[in-house]
């Protein structure tokens, strides 16, 4: 399968702060879920990806071209929606459609005002006057307009209530459609990648610690539960992390169905992205 | 780089009208008491000082980062305000020089002062724009206004050189030829922070 984006050796420090030699690739007609909690490095990795900060070292090639050498080009296929990075608030979204005009070779007013008009978004009205989800729906449009092939989202549904963020996960799988076409999402809200994502990054302190496709993610790995002395007898090789309550010990494993052959244990529950999130930040190994 | 400079435009066309109604009103009003050719100054200076806010909201809104993700390169981004700034200086120049004959029209007088308030408009205009803009990109936010007054005061300075040099040192007496000899060299200083700035400003985080 062809890769729309290549991530390869990425590193850049901060003071207190270093994303480690991280790599992952998206094949074309896929939705990557970017997970981490806050300042694990996904807004990093972004800003990195679309050559916004300088320099970090490794490489990055999107449609197979190298991010620096071909920005320009390959931001003409890009859709970008950054937390809190928009246009000045003093704006109208009309504005937006004539400003873009000239940005975008390929920019459709006429798909950018079904947008507008779609997300019930006044076009005559200052962004200052928009609630948040309406100005999430506005970057959201705005990133649409140019039939980008590669849309890069940091917390786009952040924001919205449950009916707008199901409208516009509706349009981004629509968007995916078309099999050359790529989407990388970052979010919190783990049950909308849970709905759309087919594959998973998790980044966490800097380094990917792992990317997979989210049908092996929900075959493969589980939750055991049980009791302190069950756990006793477990090998460490066989769980990832774990996690001890009051009353029972919880354990991400990576292959559910070879643990359950070796230890007989029948608690094991299915994963969700939420509770491999909590287990691999907050669990012991 | 026209969606830059359109984006500028629609920032700045409220703060725009309202300012220069402001300096309309000042540049009138000081026009009687000094000369009417004091206006062209008057409307020249603030009109291109919008440039300098609108990198300052920029920052603010975290448009420039926006602004990297678009098919725009960073060289393009700094241009487009060096381009508004000229093209504020000038307009400026225009409409105060508009107003000043109107007001010589309408008064039947003349002005001796206009080729030196002319002068002074695009030397203090062009001087102060070579420093504010690239301070404006690299200053954070709440350092701009030192930025602005330290390249007005620095402008002041060099101009005052400039002119004790030309008279005493070379020796040339007339005030035209001084101001034109100074005019020359701040339009080729903008023109170098220009391309300074489009050299060395890469960060705009």
């Amino acid at each position: 399968m062809e890769n729309i984006l290549e991530v390869k050796k990425l590193s850049k420090k901060y003071t207190g702060f270093e994303l480690k030699n991280i790599s992952f690739e998206l094949p074309k007609g896929m939705i990557m879920g970017f997970i981490g909690e806050n300042g694990a490095g996904k807004t990093t990795t972004i800003k990195s990806i679309l050559n916004i900060i300088g320099n970090y070292k490794g490489e990055v090639k999107i449609f197979g071209l190298d991010n620096k050498k071909n920005e320009r080009e390959i931001k003409e296929d890009i859709g970008v929606v950054l937390d809190d990075m928009f246009f000045p608030e003093i704006l109208l979204p009309k504005d937006i459609n004539t400003i873009m005009k000239d940005v975008y070779k390929n920019w459709d007013s006429d798909l950018y005002f079904k947008y507008l008009r779609d997300f019930n978004l006044p076009k005559d009205k200052q962004i200052k006057t928009y609630s948040k989800g309406m100005r999430k729906k506005l970057e959201i449009a705005t990133a649409l307009s140019h039939h980008p092939k590669l849309l890069i989202l940091d917390e786009p549904t952040s924001g919205l209530d449950p009916i707008a963020r199901n409208e516009v996960i509706d349009i981004f799988q629509d968007f995916i459609q078309n099999e050359e076409c790529g989407v990388l999402l970052s979010s919190h809200i783990t049950s909308d990648l849970e709905h759309i994502a087919d594959y998973i990054t998790f980044i966490n302190d800097g380094e990917i610690i792992l990317s997979k496709t989210k049908d092996e993610l929900i075959e493969q790995y589980g939750i055991v539960k049980c009791t302190e002395s069950e756990f006793n007898k477990i090998d460490k090789q066989d769980y990832i992390k774990y996690k001890k309550t009051k009353y029972e010990c919880e354990l991400l494993v990576e292959n559910k169905n070879e643990f359950k052959k070796k230890y007989n244990i029948n608690t094991i529950d299915k994963i969700s992205l939420e509770d491999l999130m909590v287990l691999m930040v907050k669990g012991e190994k | 780089m026209k969606g830059l400079l359109l984006k500028d435009f629609y920032t700045t066309k409220a703060n725009i009208f309202v300012a220069f109604l402001s300096c309309i009103v000042m540049a009138i009003g000081l026009s009687i008491v000094i000369s009417p050719s004091v206006v062209i100054i008057l409307v020249a200076i603030p009109l291109s000082m919008t440039v300098s806010s609108t990198i300052i909201s920029d920052k603010k809104n975290k448009w420039t980062q926006f602004a990297i993700t678009l098919p725009v390169t960073k060289k393009q981004i700094i241009s487009s305000k060096y381009i508004a700034y000229l093209f504020w200086t000038v307009l400026g120049m225009l409409i105060g020089s508009l107003i000043c004959y109107i007001i010589l029209k309408v008064t039947n007088s003349t002005d001796e002062y206009i080729n030196m308030f002319m002068g002074f408009s695009i030397i203090i205009s062009l001087l102060s724009g070579s420093f504010i803009i690239p301070c404006n990109f690299m200053l954070p936010e709440e350092n701009s206004l030192i930025g602005t007054i330290l390249a007005y005061s620095m402008t002041s300075g060099i101009l005052a050189l400039f002119i004790y040099v030309i008279k005493k040192v070379i020796g040339v007496s007339n005030m035209n030829l001084t101001l034109l000899i100074i005019c020359s060299i701040s339009v080729i200083v903008y023109l170098i922070s220009w391309y300074i700035s489009q050299k060395k400003i890469k960060n705009f985080n």
